[in-house]
């Protein structure tokens, strides 16, 4: 054997398992608890067929040719390629077996079965003499090496052999369709029907095996469309239409066309030619292709597999056979129909019944052929190209390039582009040459030259920049006028190009004054940042056109530079054309100020008269940030005016500028309680900042009676104060005025501080009830753990308002060692603050650092504590998910104690956790008592569909659970009226939702029967 | 475009291009608005995500949308249904006429009665339109990513620092509880010293991100359909329906594929968790991208992986995938854990994290429970900064249009300069960062 081949030769039904791809592997460590399932994108996987049975495998043998027709030239590999990406056929094992022993038993060939695109790589390819595609269906072919590969192996002299869906593929490459000589387009002859066939050419050799005779058989065919003629292949076998019950096929009992489900006419061939085996010479090679192969048992009959082993031989060359196009025939021959009356198939055997689903059946499926050609991992779409074999690609489709036009295919453009995408810098710069030729060349269409200038415009060179200014030359910006969209494609690739000569070009474009093109070239100036175009901009500026005017201002503002805004400010604008020329000052200068670059006083000047002027109030309002934001004096003294404005939009504007750009002083020297709505703008835009030296304006503003001021002051003061500034805020907590004190508490809560927990314990020591309450609160919310003394404290004290906050302020409070804490105090928890208690033991629980010790412990308090505590403890044990509380709950459930029982089953239907799913229906079926019994089913469904994060399989095995259980009518309905509530989409495919939906949902209408052959029909346009 | 329509164009422009007048006829002023008036509302680009927007507009009491623009008629007219509709139902005589239709944005904007828009065009509009807007004085809700290329979005944020307007970008997760969830663990050091930060993206499907085209014929554009405006600063191309409604995403034309579709999303979630949302990264590192299969129509990458480095050294990493439970989403690996955020929920890796509460002075992302659209309304009127500001989309995208110039030059590995906001030391890539606009189109400063 040759090492040289890198993969096993030989295909053998291995029971080494193949699986399916893995699924993505989750860390080992993980306990993901949020389940959240999503789609992701279909990628191919190797399909897992059930074991072919014995009585099959021996069918199959039994139909095989017993010799090859014609003695093999030479030893003859096949691929045997059965990768189906659409639909996928159940007999493709049958299939794959049946073309393997075939070839094995005649000597014919030596059979290779593969599903991976990997076996077109041209060096891999080479060692076949010929591909069978054996229902593949779908199949793209996107890598276009491969393409290549696939057609130069037929033309060079080997053959191609496809078996019935193999006329299914190349949906997005029509050359593949014309090689497999025709396209599926729907099968009205399903399954099975019996369908009626002819001999086109009974005595030609590949029809041998079918002794001169026509025939019926069962089997699925389809109509043929696409490239298939009979002016280009020998067409061998079709439909016999004179019968009744095939013919029968293409119109409805009233003799109206049959329609497919878009309720267009099934049957789009009105020749009544459906063809079923043909062959046809392609280059120096030859393809065979039958319909025949969609039945398990079309491979049990010996003619079929004769018809095949006959293909195949003229397919590799063997046996020859005549292959010119039926139209071409001299004479015609005379078909031979299928005999008259007869319902006689071919398929004298009857495949194995389906064997019984995967999840049942003891014997591990054996797996379709072993994948020998194959490298390790099934491959995704494409094989990405070597950066040689992109340049080699994209150097032979330069010649195809010139011709290329918008809506072709688009291999040229993009094989030269990935050359160029992965070449070097030489190789790209062997590239440019041939590029700029094309560009010059008047036959290349204006597509080629577009595409060529997007290249150009990032990997040119200086070489390219003539020929682009040359063309930008040509005419306008016009799409009724192909050469003038060239023109704009040549500027743009001058606006990137990555060379300096094109702002020279760029310039004298600008300059030579062709008014449609100017726009574009300026545009181009801007993103090259090229300076010297500021002279002819300047002089563009001063244009009566107001668009040509507008793009020149926008363009010299854009360059950002002192040079740039002084030639802005000198331009005499045209009259109209003044706001454009503010325009451009505003935003020339505030590029400057932003990079820090001080205005000339023209400009300030300019724009302190905008920001007075009575014009449109965004232009004044951006004059005057950028006078602020460049800190000049009259920034501040135009906002204050402002601040006066009849607009509220300009005095809004005019505080948040003094807010963003002001100093501490400038925003402090301004009466600002004359204008409330401007000093609540301000203190919001300072609060944004969190600025430590805006304090003491927050303070001041604290002083204001107006609310809005002050809930501002409030936040502002609380973003930036720290510890200093608690008191100013803890003193509006009591406030008379509810907002306010809502903000205060807010503010509170989140003033930063290290100091701030301890002020805040130490001052609801002392506080009366309804402030100690309140600070309680703050307290939890700002976690801080050492206020819970504090909270237990106040648990205590005979005001109730403060025992509640207590409460609940430990249950947000206790943590990891609290929990001993907190049983001390379960005899003193009284009436509603139960539920905030049991938070806090459950949380103490979840923060223990062993869950399990903390569960034995509250276990053990169950044990010897008072029986009024026991109410409270079970309660936290139902929502514990610790199997120490589980138990507990099971024996408490187990237990003579009546009253302990329900209460387990209550704190378990109002808990809803893990641990009430499954303990409830335990209850439910064998409660001790009916009573408890309905209880705990009621508490069952509740839970069901309140758990969020149960995956909807689990979901509905414990509705059918609980269904099983229901005897009462209150219960079926509660548990009908949440499955109603779940969106069809959501319903899983599992036998109990099947089951489940069945049980609730009274019989209506017979649901209709499925297409009898199962099969979606694929729609591929011809 | 021919002489008619050109001539029309450049007589709107005459005057008030960029700063439409704002006086009414009569030249009075808009009164001040009390703090109960709506705000008015105007939706340009009215496919399938701009009325989605603008439903959240719709709801909320706070606004008013008033008039709707497309340069695709039927589009526009979909958007005035979908308004009238909706405040229809509020009205006792089950009928409401008052949304106006626009084709050309300028006219929108030219709207004196109109506070704000919504731009939900495709992204190549985005800039021009948004500036147009804000140059206008309105404030603006601008669908994410920014823009498709860097200068133009770092033209935008100097547009809003230079009017002081009010922008939202269009990135909901910013609002979402899940994703600051997430944030807010990381933020306050729940999840110790930051291990790893990886961003799961979507893959292009099909070709390029879009669907299988065959390769066919240029067709016409329908007659109610301005196709030439729709293009607007994208170079000239022969018009397929299939390129334009949603999968102009997969062309570079106009977007950037889903690198740049998805970037404003989970990649700006990693940023935000990390505080790095308002700086570009400083290099781009093992970038690698498919571009697959030939295609008539796209062009963008399928396959994606590469690092975005910081100057503090942090890396992001970015690839298409899933998470872990099999969305695409953030995941924050530190010494403590792992937390991972997706649209469904969040994930985590131990129940210490998943319980851990957030101090109330801790830093937390936001107010709670309010919608994005709801935080742009409250935003206008307290003149702050909305939740997504247009500087955090310009840097998030800033890492995606990096990336796209690595993968489309063949690069691996890319150097920028922060401050001039070039590539440095590779002049392809650099190329790749700009577009020029076509004619009569200028990208406002």
């Amino acid at each position: 054997m040759n090492t040289s081949f890198r993969f096993l030769l030989l295909c053998s039904l291995a029971t080494t398992a193949l699986a399916a791809d893995p699924s993505p592997s989750s860390s080992p460590s993980a306990t993901p608890i949020a389940a959240v399932a999503k789609p992701t994108p279909k990628v191919y996987t190797r399909p897992v067929f059930p074991p072919i049975s014995p009585a099959d495998l021996a069918a199959i043998e039994a139909a095989l040719p017993a010799k090859a027709t014609a003695e093999p030239k030479q030893p003859h590999k096949a691929l045997l390629f059965y990768r189906a990406e659409g639909h996928v056929h159940e007999s493709i094992p049958y299939g794959v077996q049946a073309l393997k022993r075939i070839g094995e038993k005649a000597g014919a060939y030596t059979p290779v079965c593969s599903d991976d695109m990997a076996s077109f790589d041209p060096e891999t390819l080479k060692q076949f003499d010929v591909i069978i595609f054996i229902n593949t269906t779908g199949l793209k072919f996107v890598n276009p090496i491969h393409r290549k590969a696939l057609l130069d192996f037929v033309a060079s002299g080997k053959g191609v052999v496809g078996i019935h869906a193999a006329s299914d593929n190349f949906p997005t490459w029509p050359e593949g369709q014309e090689l497999m000589g025709g396209v599926f387009h729907g099968h009205p002859w399903h399954a099975s029907d019996l369908v009626a066939v002819k001999l086109d050419d009974p005595t030609h050799p590949i029809n041998k095996g079918f002794n001169n005779q026509g025939f019926r058989l069962k089997e699925e065919i389809y109509q043929i469309t696409g490239p298939y003629s009979r002016e280009k292949q020998r067409e061998l076998v079709s439909l016999d239409m004179s019968k009744p019950e095939t013919k029968a096929k293409t119109v409805d009992k009233d003799g109206k066309p049959l329609l497919d489900k878009g309720g267009n006419p099934q049957i789009v061939r009105n020749d009544n030619d459906f063809p079923i085996s043909w062959i046809k010479k392609e280059g120096n090679g030859r393809v065979f292709y039958t319909s025949l192969g969609h039945n398990k048992d079309i491979f049990f009959v010996p003619q079929i597999l004769q018809h095949y082993l006959d293909g195949i031989q003229y397919a590799l060359g063997d046996l020859p056979a005549d292959d010119v196009p039926t139209a071409a025939l001299k004479s015609q021959p005379n078909a031979v129909l299928a005999p008259e009356g007869s319902t006689e198939t071919l398929q004298k055997v009857q495949a194995a019944p389906e064997p019984p689903k995967a999840g049942t059946n003891a014997v591990a499926p054996t797996p379709p052929p072993a994948n020998t050609v194959a490298t390790a991992k099934p491959s995704q779409a494409m094989v990405p190209l070597s950066p040689d074999q992109a340049k080699a690609l994209g150097e032979s489709s330069l010649l195809d390039l010139p011709k290329y036009n918008y809506g072709d295919a688009a291999d040229a453009p993009y094989n030269v582009l990935e050359a160029l995408r992965k070449g070097t810098p030489e190789t790209r710069s062997q590239f440019e040459p041939k590029l700029v030729a094309i560009l010059k060349d008047p036959s290349t269409t204006e597509a080629a030259k577009e595409t060529i200038c997007r290249w150009l415009g990032w990997m040119g060179s200086e070489d390219a920049v003539p020929v682009l200014a040359k063309l930008a030359e040509s005419t306008a910006n016009d799409p009724t006028n192909a050469a003038g969209n060239t023109g704009g494609y040549a500027v743009r690739a001058l606006a990137t190009i990555p060379v300096k000569s094109a702002d020279r070009a760029l310039v004298d474009l600008l300059a030579s004054g062709r008014e449609d093109r100017q726009v574009a070239v300026m545009s181009a100036i801007a993103v090259r940042g090229a300076a010297t175009a500021i002279p002819e901009l300047s002089k563009v500026a001063a244009s009566k056109s107001p668009a040509l005017s507008e793009s020149a201002f926008q363009t010299l503002a854009s360059l950002g530079s002192v040079e740039a805004l002084k030639a802005i400010l000198e331009v005499k604008a045209a009259k109209g054309n003044g706001a454009l020329k503010n325009a451009g000052v505003i935003n020339a200068s505030s590029s400057l100020v932003a990079k820090g670059t001080a205005l000339a006083d023209a400009a300030s000047e300019k724009l302190a008269s905008i920001a007075r002027s009575e014009g449109p109030y965004a232009q004044r309002l951006s004059a005057l940030r950028v006078l602020a934001s460049a800190k000049l004096p009259a920034g501040q003294k135009e906002a204050v005016a402002l601040l006066k404005n009849e607009d509220y939009r300009l005095r809004n504007g005019a505080a948040k500028t003094l807010a963003e750009f002001g100093t501490p002083e400038q925003l402090a020297s301004v009466s600002w309680s004359d204008s409330p709505d401007a000093w609540v703008i301000v203190l919001k835009r300072l609060g944004q900042n969190a600025d430590a030296s805006s304090i003491p304006l927050y303070q001041k503003a604290l002083g204001n009676a107006d609310s809005n001021v002050l809930l501002a002051a409030i936040w502002g003061l609380s973003r930036s104060g720290d510890g200093k500034n608690l008191e100013s805020l803890t003193q509006l907590l009591s406030d008379s005025n509810a907002p306010v004190a809502l903000a205060a508490k807010s503010g509170v809560a989140t003033l930063k501080g290290s100091d701030v927990g301890a002020q805040l314990i130490t001052l609801e020591a002392s506080s009366k009830p309804a402030l100690a309450a309140i600070l309680l609160s703050i307290l939890a919310d700002r976690q801080e753990h050492k206020a819970i003394d504090s909270a237990i404290a106040a648990m205590n004290s005979s005001d109730p308002a403060l025992q509640s906050a207590g409460c609940e302020a430990l249950s947000r409070l206790a943590a990891s060692g609290d929990l001993g804490k907190c049983l001390t105090l379960v005899s003193s928890v009284k009436g509603r603050n139960a539920e905030n208690f049991q938070k806090a033991v459950v949380r103490a629980t979840i923060f223990d650092p062993s869950p399990s010790a903390a569960a034995l412990q509250i276990v053990s308090a169950f044990d010897q504590g008072d029986p009024s505590q026991k109410e409270i403890l079970i309660n936290v044990l139902a929502r514990l998910e610790v199997k120490e509380a589980t138990d507990k709950l099971g024996a408490i459930l187990n237990s003579q104690d009546v009253d302990q029982r329900k209460q387990a089953i209550r704190a378990l239907s109002s808990a809803r956790s893990a641990t009430s799913l499954a303990l409830l229906p335990v209850i439910a079926g064998n409660g001790q008592s009916n009573s408890e019994k309905i209880l705990a089913l009621k508490g069952y469904i509740d839970t069901i569909e309140a758990l969020s994060d149960l995956n909807n399989n689990d979901r509905f095995k414990a509705y059918l659970t609980a269904w099983k259980l229901a005897s009462r009518d209150e219960e079926k309905s509660a548990i009908r009226a949440a499955v109603k509530k779940i969106p069809a989409k959501k319903i899983p495919k599992s036998k109990e939702a099947k089951e489940l939906l069945q049980q609730i949902t009274p019989p209506t209408a017979p649901v209709p029967a499925p297409d009898s052959a199962g099969i979606q029909n694929p729609v591929t346009k011809p | 475009m021919n002489r008619r329509s050109f001539l029309r164009m450049m007589a709107l422009t005459s005057g008030s291009a960029v700063f439409p007048s704002l006086l009414r006829a009569d030249g009075s002023m808009p009164v001040r608005k009390s703090p109960n008036e709506r705000i008015t509302i105007g939706l340009i680009g009215c496919g399938g995500q701009g009325r989605s927007d603008m439903s959240q507009a719709l709801a909320s009491v706070n606004a008013q949308v008033i008039a709707v623009c497309d340069v695709n008629d039927a589009h526009a007219q979909s958007a005035k249904e979908q308004v009238e509709t909706a405040y229809a139902a509020q009205k006792a005589s089950g009928s409401y006429k008052g949304c106006d239709v626009y084709r050309d944005f300028r006219e929108i904007l030219a709207r004196p009665d109109l506070d704000a828009v919504i731009i939900g065009t495709p992204d190549h509009w985005h800039a021009l339109i948004m500036i147009a807007a804000v140059n206008a004085g309105k404030d603006v809700y601008v669908e994410k990513p920014a823009a498709p290329s860097i200068p133009e979005s770092r033209a935008m944020v100097e547009a809003v620092r230079r009017t002081g307007a009010v922008v939202q970008v269009g990135g909901q997760q910013r609002s979402s509880p899940y994703f600051h969830r997430g944030v807010e663990l990381v933020r306050n050091g729940m999840l110790g010293k930051i291990t790893k930060v990886v961003v799961f993206m979507p893959q292009g499907r099909g070709e390029h991100g879009g669907p299988f085209i065959p390769p066919m014929a240029p067709q016409t554009p329908p007659p109610d359909f301005d196709y030439n405006f729709w293009l607007g600063p994208a170079p000239f191309v022969p018009y397929y329906k299939e390129r334009c409604d949603w999968n102009w995403r997969w062309s570079y034309d106009y977007g950037g594929g889903q690198v740049t579709d998805w970037v404003s999303h989970h990649y700006d979630i990693g940023l935000w968790g990390m505080g790095l949302n308002t700086e570009s990264p400083t290099e781009i590192l093992n970038a690698s991208a498919q571009f697959d299969p030939p295609s008539p129509l796209f062009n963008t990458a399928t396959q994606y992986k590469f690092q975005a480095r910081y100057a503090n050294g942090q890396i992001i990493d970015v690839m298409n995938g899933t998470a872990i439970l099999g969305g695409t989403g953030t995941r924050f690996e530190g010494e403590n854990g792992w937390v991972e955020c997706c649209r469904g929920g969040v994930s985590y890796s131990n129940g210490d994290l998943k319980f851990a509460v957030i101090p109330s002075d801790g830093f937390h992302c936001g107010v709670e429970n309010q919608s994005h659209m709801e935080n742009f309304l409250s935003c206008i009127r307290s003149r702050t900064t909305p939740i997504h500001p247009i500087a955090d989309a310009h840097f998030a995208g800033s890492a995606a249009h990096l990336a796209n110039a690595a993968f489309r030059s063949g690069r691996s590995q890319l150097e920028f300069d922060r401050i001039t906001e070039q590539i440095v030391g590779a002049p392809d890539a650099n190329a790749l960062l700009h577009r020029s606009y076509r004619g009569p189109w200028v990208l406002p400063v």
